[in-house]
């Protein structure tokens, strides 16, 4: 059997990982299908921005920090960011997938479509926002699944490590 | 506008209450499989507590919107 904190870690970093590494196949397919699967829909439900990471920006977002910063008001440290940003907390916990979500999203610019005009005030200058954020009621649920997946996450890492120190039984 | 998937939201502003559904259906089978001795009787267990959940859903609205009703009468 393998150790429990290795059984963690590969737990985090692919839901329902830590269950095939300790030989028990369909919890670890359930859960892991699962997991991905409220992950998912929450993206699709309330748009790629629903994970909303405090330290990884778009360049307009950080433009528009460090323009709050020098003029002296919200500087936050890493944790006060954090804290900014709960939510993050539970969408972390569903493994790496939710960073390079948050860096697809901040990084993701859609072409204008095919034969429009860009309206006369898009400067050059102006930097890169990435996909836009959802409001309402669908930012809300699609952050919801994907914190929810997360959090079911965190019982599966807890449950599939102790598991693998008591010999693959609770 | 055209819906992109994960660009847009998905335009469920009217029905949005619906997707809990789904959600405590995720919840239920996840739950279930961390607690279950034997995933045989994971399908049985899950339904049970994905009904629980929704009828207690619907239970706490009914008593809410009545509680709200009650105050707008005062």
């Amino acid at each position: 059997m393998p150790p429990a904190p290795l059984v963690a870690l590969v737990a985090w970093l692919i839901p329902g990982a830590g269950y095939l590494l300790i030989g028990q196949r369909a919890r670890g397919l359930t859960v892991g299908i699962t997991i991905f699967l409220l992950f998912i829909s929450g993206l699709l439900i309330g748009g790629i921005r629903v994970i909303d990471c405090p330290w990884i920006e778009s360049p307009a977002q950080t433009a528009e920090r460090l323009r709050r910063e020098e003029n002296g008001k919200f500087h936050l440290n890493p944790v006060q960011a954090l804290l900014q940003k709960p939510w993050f907390i539970g969408q972390a916990l569903a493994g790496p997938v939710a960073f390079i979500t948050n860096k697809i999203g901040v990084s993701w610019e859609r072409p204008a479509p095919a034969g429009t005009i860009p309206p006369e005030d898009s400067s050059t200058d102006s930097p890169p926002q990435g996909a836009p954020f959802s409001h309402s009621r669908v930012y809300e649920i699609g952050t919801l699944y994907t914190a929810v997946a997360g959090m079911l996450n965190l019982l599966a890492i807890i449950d599939s490590a102790y598991r693998a120190s008591n010999h693959g039984h609770r | 506008m055209s819906y992109t998937p994960f660009w847009n939201p998905l335009p469920v502003w009217q029905y949005w209450y619906l997707l809990l559904i789904p959600l405590s259906l995720g919840i239920s089978i996840v739950y279930k499989s961390v607690k279950c001795h034997s995933m045989k009787s994971v399908p049985r267990e899950a339904a049970v507590i994905f009904m629980t959940i929704l009828i207690g859903m619907v239970l706490a609205a009914a008593a809410l919107m009545g509680i709200t009703r009650l105050l707008e009468q005062r």
